[in-house]
C-alpha cells in the first residue's frame, strides 16, 4: 500500500530572518473556491467605499499673489517649478513641493496673459495686456534650493514691445521658437528682436495658442471669432480652421455680464477691449478659451469652449469633433492634458476643476472648495500625479490627480494591493452598487442647480426636436449629432 | 289616629338611594266634616248614600229626602221589556219588481230542483261539464305540484354537501377500521366475506357484459334503456374495471407467457405462411415489451392516486400510439412480403392482398381481430372498448388538479402583486361626531383604493402568464440578486456572453499564480511618482521591421508601462507616418510567372487587332510590356 506523504524540505521552509515571509503554497483549482467571484464582488464594493473614504484630493493652497491668477505654466524640466502670472502683472515661480514662492519676476504693468517656459526650463516667456513680451532667465533649481532668500530680483533678459495687447503665449517643444497671440499670431525666435513670422487670418483676436508637443512645427490657435485654426510653420500660410456656431443662450450671458466690468477695472486697455467684446459679447458663446494637444497622440487636441463643453478634435479632420466632453455648467476657461495622454484637467468659470478621460463624455472627478472662485488656469504636473489650479481668489491650489491615491513610497505588497483593488473595481464597475458609490460626488449647490437647469433645458430641446421630427415628412428633418452641431464650417487655406 | 298615620307613612327610597321619612304628615286639605274620612280615601270603604246624606242632617228637607229614599229602596219598580223586531218571513212583495222576483224565486221547478240536486242548478248556471272538469283537474294538478314541492323541499333539506358526505364517509370508514382493528374476529369475517364476493363475481362473470340480459341490452342500445338499466350496466362496467385493474397489477410474466403460447398455437393453425408467422411473433414480443408495467414508486408525489392514474393513462395512450405505428409498419411489411410472393406466383394473385392483424386490449387479454381494408380499426376499436365508467373518474381527477393549480396560480399572483388594502375603517374614528358615519369613508381613501386595485389589475394583465391558463411564470424580483445584475449591456461589450466571459474568472492572488495575477491586475497606466513623462516624439520607422515590432508589440507595451517614461517615448511612434512608408511585399515567384504569362497572352490578343501598326515587332512590344520591374524604395 502506498501512502502519500507531505514532504517538505526544511531548507525551503525555514525563514532566514524573522522578518521573512512564510512560503505559502496554494491550490488554484477553481472547484475549491466556488465563491471566489462573489468574494471579489464584495472586495470591489469595499474598494469603492475605501476610495470614498480616502478621497482627500486637496493638498494645499499657495497664496501670495495680490490679484486673480490669469495664467500658469509648468517648467517642463523641473517637476517642482510652476510659474504663475496674475492680473496685476506679477509673475511668480513656485516650488510646489514646499508650496512657497521661490522667485518673483516684476515688470509687467497690466495683466500677464501669456506665460511659457522653454523645454530645458531655462527661459521664461511672458506677455500681457501692456503690449510687452519679456524673456526671463529662470534661476537654476540648485541655486534656489540653497539660498531661498535671494535678494536680487531677476531682470528680464530681453523686452519687446508690440503694437497690441497679448492674450497668450506658448513655447515650442524642444526648439527655439515661441508664439504669442494677440491681434495676430506672432512666431518669435529667442535670438531675434522681431517676430520671425506673423499670421493673420480673419480680423479677430487670437485668444490662445498652443504648440504640438509631438510635431514641433504644428500649432493650434483659437480666436475670438469662434474659430479654431491649425498652423504649420513650414508653410507660410495657415493650414485650416473651423468656425463654430453662434449660440444664443441665457445661461452663458451671465458670465459676460459679471466678468466684463470687473476685469475691465484693471487696465484701460483691457477696458477698451472688453468694451469691444461686450458689444459683440453675446455672440461669442462658442468661443474657444484654450486648446491643448494630447501629448501622446500627436494629431489630437481638445478645445475648452465657452459653451461649457470641451471638444476633442483630430487635426486632420476638423469638420467633426471626435468627442464632446460635457459636465461643466459654465464656460471652460483652461485645459491641460495629463502627460500620460489618458485624461485632461479643465478649470471652469463655475468654480470647479474637473478631470475627464480623453475619450469619455463625462468627467471622472470634480474638485471644488468653498473658497475657490472662478478658475482661470489649470495644469497637470509633469509626472501626472498632481493638478494645479489658479483662480480668481489669488491662490494656486494643489490637488491630487487621483483623489484617493496613497502618496509616498509604497511597499511592493501595498502597491499590489492597490492594483488589485483598482482592477477589481474596474471589473465590477458596471454593477449598480459599485457604480453608484464610484460615481457619487458632492456638488456645490450652485453647480447642482445649474446642472439641473441645464438638464431641463436640453431635455426640453430634445423633446421639441423629437416632436418636430414626428410631425414632418420622413427624412426632411436632419438631426445632427452634438459632435457636428456646433461646427459651422471647415475652411482650408487653399480654398480661399 | 296617630298610630294609623304612622302605619301609613310611606318609606320611599329615592333614586339617589337616600332614604327619607316623613314623620309628620299634614292633610292636604283642611279637616272638615264634608271631607271624606281617611278610611274612605284610602279606599277601604265605599261611599254610601248615608255618607252623602250625613252632612245634610239637621236641614229642613232632610227628613223628606230620607223618606223618599227609603221609599225608593223598599218599592221595586218593574223594568219594561224591549220593543219587538219585525219578522222577515212576513215580507210581502209590494212593488211590481218585487213581485216578479218573488214569482221567479218561488217557482216550483226551481224549488224542487234546489231541493233534489244542485247539479241541475249548474246547468242553469250555464257552466259546462268540461269547464268543471278542467277546474277539478287544475286543482288536482296544483295539489300534486304542492306535494311535489314539499317533497323536494324535504329532499333538499336532507341534502348534504359533498365534503359533508366525504367527512361522513371517512368517519364511517374510520369507525369500521377501528372496529376491525379491535375485533380480529370481525376482521377475519369481513375478509372472508369480501373474498367470497370477489370469487363469486369472477365466477359469475356478471361484470363482463356477456350474460344473456346484458347482451340483449347492448344489442338494443344503451340509449334506449331506462335509467335503472343503464345504472346497472355502468355498475357492471365499473366492477369489471376494478377487477381488471386488480388483475393487471397482480399479473406476472409467467401467465402472460402462457397466453402468448396459446396464441401462437392459434396462429399456427391459421397461417401457413412462415414469414408472416415470424412477423407475428416479433409483433407479439414488441407488444409484450410495451405492455410491461413500469414499477411505480411506493412513496413520493408519483405514488399519489391521481398521479398514478394520470401516468397510467399517459402510458396507455403511448401504447396505443405505438401499437398503431406498429400496425402500419407490419402492414407495410406484409404488403412487401405479399408483393414478393406475387412475383413468385404471378398468375394466381391478381393483386396484393392486404391483411393485417390488430390486437386490441380488452378485458385484460389480447384479443385478435382480423380485418381488411385501409380503415383504421385500431382507433375505432380502442374508442369502442374504452371503459365508459373510468372516464368521468379521470375527468374528475383532472378537474381536481386543475382547481388545485388555479389555486396555486392565484396564490402566486397574490404574492407577487399583493391585493391592495381596503379603505381602513378606524374604529371610533369620527363616530362621536357622527361625521364619518354620515359622509362615509373619505373620498380620497376610496380613490386611493380604486387606483391601487386598477394598478393591480393592470399589472396582472401585463404579466407574461396572463394569457396562459396552465402556466405560472414567476416575475418575482429578487432584490438581492438584482444588485448583481447590470441593467443594460455595458458600453464596449456587444454581447451578453462576451461580457459574462470577461468577468467569469477571478483575478485575485488567491485563485491565480503570482505572475498571472500580476498580469491580470496590472493597471492601464503605470507611472512613477516624481518622474517627468515626456510627450511623444516623431521618429522615422523602418517599415521592414514592422513584423518584428508587431511581434514584440504586446511585450513592449507592457514594458512601457512598467518602465519609466523615457522608455515609453522610444516605443510609441506616429502611426500615420509609418503607414505612408508601407511597401508591398514581392509576390511568390511561381505565382508571378503564371500571372505574367497570362498578361502576355491577353496583351498579344488585344494588340493583334492593330497588327498593321506593330507588324513584326509585336512580340517584342509584348515582351517589353511584360517585363518585371522591381522598384526598390
Amino acid at each position: 500500500m502506498k501512502v502519500k506523504l507531505i514532504s517538505r524540505s526544511t531548507d525551503e521552509f525555514t525563514r532566514e530572518r524573522s522578518q521573512d515571509l512564510q512560503r505559502v503554497f496554494r491550490n488554484y483549482d477553481p472547484n475549491l473556491r466556488p465563491q471566489e467571484k462573489a468574494v471579489e464582488y464584495v472586495r470591489a464594493l469595499n474598494a469603492a467605499k475605501l476610495d470614498k473614504i480616502f478621497a482627500r484630493p486637496f493638498i494645499g493652497a499657495m497664496d501670495g499673489h495680490t490679484d486673480a491668477i490669469s495664467c500658469m505654466t509648468k517648467n517642463p524640466n523641473y517637476l517642482k517649478g510652476v510659474f504663475s502670472g496674475s492680473m496685476d502683472g506679477d509673475i511668480r515661480l513656485w516650488d510646489i513641493a514646499c508650496r512657497r514662492t521661490v522667485c518673483r519676476f516684476p515688470g509687467h504693468q497690466g495683466p500677464v496673459k501669456g506665460l511659457a517656459a522653454s523645454t530645458d526650463g531655462r527661459i521664461l516667456v511672458s506677455c500681457g495686456h501692456d503690449c510687452m513680451v519679456r524673456l526671463w532667465n529662470v534661476p537654476a533649481p540648485s541655486i534656489l534650493e540653497f539660498d531661498d532668500s535671494s535678494d536680487d530680483t531677476p531682470k528680464p533678459l530681453v523686452e519687446y514691445t508690440g503694437k497690441y495687447a497679448y492674450r497668450g503665449a506658448d513655447h515650442q517643444w524642444g526648439g527655439n521658437l515661441f508664439a504669442t497671440a494677440g491681434a495676430q499670431l506672432d512666431i518669435w525666435d529667442h535670438n531675434r528682436s522681431q517676430p520671425v513670422n506673423s499670421f493673420e487670418w480673419g480680423v479677430d483676436t487670437v485668444v490662445s495658442v498652443r504648440f504640438n508637443p509631438g510635431e514641433p512645427t504644428l500649432l493650434a490657435t483659437s480666436g475670438s471669432d469662434r474659430s479654431i485654426a491649425v498652423y504649420d510653420l513650414r508653410m507660410s500660410t495657415p493650414v485650416k480652421k473651423i468656425i463654430m456656431q453662434k449660440v444664443w443662450g441665457k445661461l452663458y450671458s451671465d458670465r459676460l455680464d459679471g466678468v466684463i466690468p470687473r476685469v475691465a477695472m484693471y487696465t484701460s486697455l483691457a477696458l477698451s477691449e472688453f468694451k469691444l467684446l461686450s458689444k459683440v459679447g453675446k455672440q461669442q458663446h462658442t468661443k474657444t478659451n484654450a486648446i491643448c494637444w494630447n501629448p501622446l497622440e500627436a494629431v489630437n487636441f481638445t478645445a475648452a469652449n465657452e459653451d461649457c463643453n470641451c471638444y476633442s478634435f483630430d487635426a486632420r479632420k476638423l469638420s467633426e469633433a471626435k468627442c464632446v466632453h460635457q459636465d461643466h455648467v459654465s464656460a471652460v476657461m483652461d485645459i491641460d492634458y495629463s502627460p500620460t495622454g489618458r485624461e485632461f484637467v479643465t478649470g471652469s468659470y463655475d468654480r470647479t476643476v474637473r478631470i475627464f478621460p480623453f475619450d469619455g463624455g463625462h468627467s471622472r472627478e470634480i474638485y471644488h472648495t468653498k473658497r475657490m472662485q472662478r478658475v482661470f488656469c489649470v495644469k497637470f504636473s509633469c509626472d501626472a500625479t498632481y493638478v494645479i489650479s489658479g483662480s480668481d481668489d489669488m491662490n494656486l491650489r494643489l490637488w491630487k490627480a487621483k483623489a484617493s491615491e496613497q502618496l509616498g513610497v509604497l511597499l511592493p505588497r501595498e502597491q499590489k494591493k492597490h492594483e488589485y483593488h483598482e482592477a477589481v473595481k474596474n471589473r465590477y464597475k458596471h454593477l449598480p452598487e459599485v457604480k453608484r458609490i464610484v460615481r457619487h460626488r458632492h456638488l456645490p449647490k450652485a453647480v447642482y442647480k445649474a446642472k439641473d437647469l441645464r438638464r431641463t433645458m436640453t431635455e426640453a430641446e430634445r423633446r421639441r426636436k423629437e416632436r418636430k421630427r414626428a410631425h414632418s415628412g420622413p427624412s426632411s428633418v436632419h438631426e445632427e449629432p452634438l459632435r457636428k452641431r456646433r461646427i459651422i464650417k471647415e475652411i482650408e487655406k487653399a480654398e480661399e | 289616629m296617630a298610630s294609623n298615620y304612622d302605619d301609613s307613612v310611606p318609606i320611599d327610597v329615592d333614586s339617589n338611594g337616600k332614604k327619607w321619612q316623613n314623620t309628620v304628615v299634614s292633610e292636604a286639605y283642611p279637616e272638615s266634616e264634608f271631607n271624606p274620612s281617611r278610611v274612605v280615601l284610602s279606599g277601604n270603604g265605599e261611599i254610601s248614600i248615608e255618607d252623602l246624606l250625613d252632612p245634610l242632617r239637621g236641614t229642613s228637607n232632610y227628613s223628606k229626602l230620607r223618606k223618599r229614599i227609603q221609599h225608593v229602596e223598599k218599592k221595586e219598580a218593574p223594568v219594561q221589556a224591549p220593543l219587538p223586531k219585525p219578522e222577515p218571513s212576513e215580507f210581502k212583495p209590494r212593488t211590481d219588481f218585487q213581485k216578479t222576483i218573488a214569482s221567479l224565486v218561488h217557482d216550483n221547478n226551481v224549488v224542487e230542483a234546489y231541493k233534489s240536486d244542485g247539479g241541475e242548478l249548474l246547468e242553469l248556471n250555464k257552466l259546462s261539464v268540461e269547464a268543471v272538469k278542467d277546474r277539478q283537474n287544475r286543482l288536482a294538478k296544483m295539489r300534486s305540484l304542492l306535494f311535489r314541492h314539499e317533497m323536494k323541499a324535504k329532499h333538499i333539506k336532507n341534502m348534504k354537501s359533498k365534503t359533508y358526505r366525504c367527512l361522513k364517509k371517512k368517519e364511517r370508514m374510520k369507525a369500521a377500521s377501528l372496529e376491525l382493528q379491535t375485533d380480529p374476529k370481525a376482521a377475519k369475517e369481513l375478509a372472508e366475506k369480501q373474498e367470497r364476493e370477489r370469487a363469486e363475481a369472477r365466477m359469475a362473470l356478471t361484470h363482463k357484459n356477456q350474460g344473456k340480459w346484458a347482451k340483449r341490452i347492448l344489442e338494443r342500445g344503451l340509449d334506449k334503456q331506462d335509467e335503472g338499466t343503464r345504472a346497472a350496466i355502468s355498475e357492471q362496467l365499473h366492477m369489471h374495471n376494478l377487477l381488471t385493474r386488480k388483475m393487471n397489477s397482480m399479473k406476472d410474466s409467467s401467465s402472460s407467457d402462457d397466453s402468448s403460447y396459446e396464441e401462437d398455437d392459434d396462429f399456427d393453425s391459421q397461417d401457413e405462411d412462415g414469414a408472416s408467422k415470424l412477423l407475428e411473433k416479433a409483433k407479439e414480443k414488441t407488444i409484450k415489451l410495451m405492455d410491461q408495467e413500469d414499477e411505480v414508486p411506493d412513496s413520493g408525489v408519483l405514488s399519489l392516486p391521481f398521479m398514478v392514474r394520470g401516468l397510467e393513462k399517459r402510458k396507455e395512450a403511448a401504447n396505443e400510439e405505438a401499437k398503431h405505428a406498429l400496425c402500419i409498419f407490419f402492414l407495410k411489411l406484409d404488403t412487401y412480403i405479399h408483393v414478393l410472393q406475387s412475383i413468385e406466383d404471378v398468375v394466381d394473385n391478381p393483386g396484393p392482398r392486404t391483411t393485417y392483424e390488430v390486437s386490441v386490449s380488452a378485458s385484460g387479454s389480447w384479443k385478435k381481430m382480423k380485418s381488411k381494408g385501409k380503415a383504421d380499426p385500431m382507433l375505432d376499436g380502442s374508442a369502442k372498448n374504452k371503459p365508459g365508467a373510468a372516464e368521468p373518474e379521470v375527468d374528475n381527477h383532472i378537474g381536481e388538479v386543475e382547481v388545485e393549480f388555479e389555486k396555486d396560480k392565484e396564490g402566486v399572483l397574490n404574492e407577487e402583486n399583493p391585493e391592495p388594502e381596503k379603505a381602513p375603517v378606524l374604529p371610533g374614528w369620527g363616530q362621536w361626531t357622527d361625521v364619518q358615519k354620515k359622509r362615509g369613508t373619505p373620498s380620497w381613501m376610496l380613490e386611493g383604493c380604486a387606483n391601487a386595485k386598477r394598478k393591480r389589475e393592470e399589472a396582472i394583465k401585463k404579466r407574461k402568464d396572463a394569457g396562459l391558463k396552465h402556466v405560472i411564470i414567476s416575475e418575482k424580483v429578487d432584490k438581492k440578486a438584482e444588485k448583481l445584475h447590470v441593467k443594460t449591456l455595458p458600453y464596449p461589450f456587444t454581447s451578453k456572453e462576451v461580457y459574462e466571459q470577461s468577468i467569469r474568472m477571478p483575478i485575485g492572488p488567491e485563485s491565480n499564480p503570482a505572475i498571472t495575477a500580476r498580469a491580470l491586475t496590472r493597471p492601464e497606466v503605470v507611472k512613477k511618482a516624481g518622474v517627468i513623462i515626456d510627450p511623444i516624439k516623431f521618429e522615422e520607422v523602418d517599415p521592414h521591421e514592422r513584423g518584428e515590432e508587431q511581434k514584440q508589440g504586446g511585450r513592449r507595451r507592457r514594458g512601457k508601462n512598467k518602465a519609466s517614461a523615457n522608455k515609453s517615448r522610444d516605443t510609441l511612434s506616429l502611426r500615420a507616418t509609418a503607414h505612408q512608408k508601407y511597401v508591398y511585399p514581392d509576390p511568390i515567384p511561381e505565382f508571378a510567372q503564371s500571372e505574367t504569362r497570362k498578361f502576355k497572352i491577353e496583351l498579344k490578343k488585344t494588340l493583334e487587332k492593330d497588327i498593321d501598326a506593330f507588324g513584326d515587332e509585336l512580340d517584342k512590344v509584348v515582351g517589353v510590356c511584360a517585363k518585371v520591374n522591381v522598384f526598390k524604395l
